[in-house]
């Protein structure tokens, strides 16, 4: 009985402590300005979505939002349009060189983004691509890139050679087997990690905010511009950056340990 | 066979060119430019380290770190015994404590300064309660202590989930047999706890050091967004020199001192703390 | 069909090291030999999943050495079946007879036909997690003889299985084959199964294939050491003797026991082996006795594996009835069936004949 007492007291500490930060941004950015600046009240007598709105339409929010949509988009496309087939070559063939290849993947994941931003200015300026879209998606994909090979090619591996190899033996070529085969098996793995990427790219703020002026993604324009408006504001962006990403691990929950596992190794 | 070959590094090929071109290549100019100046090679390191800013930034990087990831580690190891421990409705627990690692450092911050702000639900509460008359100040460079603490705190909270994921998963991966064995051989669970899981865990909390320091080096958004520069940290710095200073080449040599730092200490994980047991007996 | 001098080297790991095989049309082979010996690495260069180090593969007159798996109109039965887990089972069956243009009306007509043959037509509509391993392995076959292959290769079908089931599906397995007619190649670990399904038994070791022939010849007559003791269970006794000669009469001594000779083998020394089946406890035609120690007894349900000691401690074991009272420690008398001895080169492990 004590023991069941102290399990579910542990679980709701843990709950409140995880979620009372969330919860209460999400209730300031619903806070009508009065309510908020009454220190007095401490729940607000009606929600409105009048911040929200201005953040969208007024103060450019809306451009920012669709601008990281694209940014992400874009680098997830490139990332798996490349990195697919670099995952699967690692895991199905044998070749020389393979594992220093894969050293040099797992080198490029420490090394900081920060690093690397400054130099790709001048790269930039030189091909045209400061300041755009495709600027900043292009940086994003260095960084989802390594992460898209190393998490394909496990997700890959955990999916039997003989399946595609029956394949083959059944009239198939090999390009058609992992087509009809191996990748409609991964797919819900690469789903996952397709978000997973999505939530690096729509998070990341530093890249963001040194390649582009006028086209920022939205933690880049929160960062830049945000924080000089009223908290309102400030508190109606952090719903807007907190809301994907909730949703994002309710969809991968159940690879929630194991991607992690593998961004992070 | 020789023909897999072709195929498999035509697959790679792609990888190999993108990551040369957008990471190799930067790195190359990083280097070039933390080094060229116009007070000759080191001028900028020199330029850089004779202001106060660098060793306050450093300062506060390094104290950040030790105060943020032992704290982060403790906290991690407990709730991924209490949710490994698999009681009813863990997995819910599991969802709710696995909300912040989707969450950006910027989001974190600004749920922070939520709390935290002049008018934020702190100062609400306490006035509230009738416990303060007017509200109390966290942010501001009058108040660098409170300032520095909040951020640990955000990254605290924030990143917490990170380290837990790692924990969690290295315990999953523990064979439950060995901790039945030593509970057939009588040990407490304490003992059981000590000389049975947290050494079996070791290359768990390795790795998940190992990343924590590495992102604690790098912490950026949280410092920023609620000290600007009153708490100047590292990877702030070099934000400021870009953007605010337009100079790109101390701006350079900054990245360059992190990098540099990072390496230091993914080698000092790698080589100088390894799990004995792990050692032998491991496929090449 | 026929294999000429087939090699594959995976780096240094030679795992064909020269294959030569000639199977006739709607034969059924079994490949059988130890884990590592190259059995699989040899069905996987007949279908075209390895490409040949060195050596030629002929189905008919035709050369498919170099010929992708697709092209060569082989059809496999893997180990783990690798049923499609995201096709239902009529899809898992049909998709392949799709991609060989079949028309609709005759994929539906061979998918009744299969599914009738294995008894699996009630499981069309499933998906494979949903069948029993049994199940799954029905399945897998019927997607490999659906497409009337020219060869049909299955790599331990029945490794899988339990015993029970796997008894069944043997029987069916080989009744199946028979009706279709299409030339098999089949791997086991399991003699048994060797035994009773193959029309002929290829015995592999170290890359190289070591006897291939029926499976009464290669129980009777080994043409080396390691077919012996490799086939047969519990495994051939091996007695090391000396060759001794009164007059132009040679004879086998050694451990206590006396062999008389036939012929010459014309060597100092040579191995003997005889199966601890053609050991008896009572005295019969062309026998000759010698006696043991009774060191262990294991009693299985209608028989006693005797295991022996001789002269200087040798080890022997006999197989012998059931009903046979013996006890341990107890000093015996058996006696070796002659017609059954096997002499081999003790250098080379060859078989020596002599009559
Ligand atoms: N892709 C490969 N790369 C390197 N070596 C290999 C490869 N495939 C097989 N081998 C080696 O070739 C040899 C033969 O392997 P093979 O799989 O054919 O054996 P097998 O007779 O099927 O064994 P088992 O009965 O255990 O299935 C083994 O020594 C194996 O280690
Ligand atoms: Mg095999």
């Amino acid at each position: 009985m004590m023991k069941k007492f102290l399990i579910y007291f542990t679980a709701v500490m843990v709950v409140i402590w995880f979620l009372t930060p969330v919860l209460l941004i999400i209730m300031a950015s619903l806070t009508p300005a009065d309510d908020y600046y009454n220190p007095h009240r401490i729940f607000p007598t009606k929600l409105t979505l009048e911040h929200l709105y201005k953040l969208f339409f007024v103060l450019d929010g809306w451009k920012a939002t669709l601008v990281s949509i694209e940014v992400a988009a874009i680098s997830i496309g490139i990332s798996f349009l490349i990195g697919l087939p670099a995952g699967y070559a690692m895991t199905r063939y044998v070749f020389p060189g393979k594992n220093a290849i894969k050293l040099m993947i797992l080198l490029t994941r420490s090394i900081p983004l920060i690093v690397i931003a400054v130099p790709l200015v001048v790269v930039y300026l030189r091909l045209n691509l400061n300041d755009t879209v495709l600027g900043v998606a292009l940086a994003h994909t260095s960084m989802i890139l390594p992460f898209v090979v190393l998490i394909t090619s496990s997700i890959f591996s955990g999916i039997s050679v003989e399946y595609e190899e029956a394949g083959m033996i059944f009239g198939m070529t090999r390009f058609k087997a992992f087509l009809r085969i191996t990748l409609p098996l991964a797919l819900p793995g690469l789903a996952a990690s397709a978000i997973f990427a999505f939530i690096m790219s729509w998070n990341e703020v530093f890249v963001a905010s040194i390649l582009t002026l006028t086209n920022r993604t939205l933690p880049a324009h929160v960062l830049n511009t945000a924080m000089t408006s009223p908290d309102y504001f400030k508190f109606a962006v952090g719903t807007i950056m907190a809301i994907p990403a909730m949703v994002f691990i309710f969809f991968t929950k159940k690879y929630l340990i194991s991607m992690w596992g593998i961004s992070l190794k | 066979m020789s023909e897999n070959r072709r195929v498999a590094l035509l697959l790679i090929l792609p990888t190999i060119l993108y990551l040369l071109v957008f990471i190799g290549y930067p790195l190359v100019s990083t280097f070039i430019m933390a080094f060229s100046s116009d007070e000759g090679f080191l001028g900028n390191f020199r330029q850089l380290m004779s202001n106060k800013d660098f060793w306050d930034a450093l300062k506060n990087t390094v104290l950040l770190t030790a105060v943020i990831v032992p704290i982060q580690l403790v906290l991690a190891i407990g709730l991924a015994l209490f949710i490994n421990s698999r009681f009813r409705g863990y997995s819910f627990i599991l969802y709710v404590a696995a909300i912040p690692l989707a969450l950006s450092d910027v989001t974190a911050a600004l749920m922070s300064y939520t709390i935290f702000a002049p008018g934020g639900y702190l100062n609400k509460i306490l006035i509230n309660l009738g416990l303060i008359q007017r509200p109390m100040y966290f942010f501001g460079f009058m108040y660098k202590t409170r300032e520095f603490w909040i951020i640990a705190l955000t990254e605290i909270w924030r990143a917490t989930p990170l380290v837990f994921v790692i924990i969690l998963a290295g315990l999953q991966s523990i064979n439950k047999e060995y901790l039945e064995a030593a509970e057939v051989f009588g040990f407490s669970s304490w003992r059981r706890f000590f000389k049975i899981t947290l050494p079996l865990l070791k290359p768990s909390i390795m790795s998940a050091l190992l990343i924590r320091t590495l992102f604690a080096f790098q912490i950026f958004g949280v410092a920023w967004l609620l000290a600007g520069r009153d708490i100047p940290v590292l990877a702030g710095e070099t934000y400021y020199w870009y953007t605010q200073m337009n100079n790109p080449n101390v701006a350079s040599s900054y990245a360059l001192i992190i990098a540099l730092v990072t390496l230091i200490i993914s080698y000092f994980y790698l080589f100088g703390l390894r799990s004995k047991h792990l050692e032998e007996g491991v496929r090449a | 069909m026929r294999i000429e001098g087939v090699k594959k080297f995976f780096g240094k790991v030679k795992a064909l090291n020269g294959i030569d095989l000639k199977i006739e049309d709607g034969e059924f082979v079994v490949l059988l030999g130890p884990s590592g010996c190259g059995k699989t690495t040899l069905l996987r260069t007949i279908s075209g999943l390895e490409k040949v180090t060195d050596g030629h593969i002929f189905f008919d007159e035709r050369e498919v050495t170099s010929l992708p798996p697709k092209d060569r109109n082989v059809s496999m039965v893997f180990q783990s079946y690798a049923v499609w887990p995201h096709m239902k089972v009529r899809d898992n069956i049909g998709y392949p007879m799709k991609i060989k243009k079949y028309d609709d009306e005759k994929i539906e007509k061979r998918i009744k036909w299969v599914t009738e043959l294995l008894n699996i037509s009630e499981l069309l509509d499933r998906y494979p997690a949903q069948l029993s391993g049994g199940q799954r392995q029905r399945v897998a076959v019927a997607r490999a003889i659906v497409l009337e292959p020219d060869v049909l290769l299955m790599d331990e079908p029945l490794s899988n299985l339990d015993a029970l089931l796997r008894v069944k599906m043997r029987s069916e397995l080989k009744k199946l084959q028979e009706r279709l007619g299409v030339t098999t190649i089949y791997v086991t670990h399991d003699q048994v199964e060797a035994m009773t399904m193959g029309d002929r038994i290829a015995v592999m070791n170290a890359g190289v294939i070591q006897q291939f022939g029926k499976s009464s010849e290669i129980y009777h007559k080994p043409v080396n050491k390691f077919v012996a003791g490799f086939i047969g269970s519990p495994q051939m006794n091996f007695l090391r003797m000396k060759v001794s000669s009164e007059g132009t009469r040679r004879s086998l001594t050694g451990w206590g026991v006396k062999i008389p000779l036939m012929g010459d083998p014309k060597m100092e020394e040579v191995e003997v082996g005889i199966r601890p089946e053609h050991i008896y406890t009572e005295e019969k035609e062309n026998t000759i006795s010698f006696e043991g120690n009774v060191y262990f007894l294991e009693k299985l349900m209608s028989e006693t594996i005797l295991h022996m000691r001789l002269e200087d401690d040798h080890p022997l074991v006999a197989k012998v009835p059931g009903d046979v009272e013996l006890k341990e420690n107890e000093k015996i008398t058996l006696y070796m069936d002659l017609s059954k001895i096997h002499i081999f080169d003790p250098t080379t492990g060859k078989r020596l004949e002599m009559e």
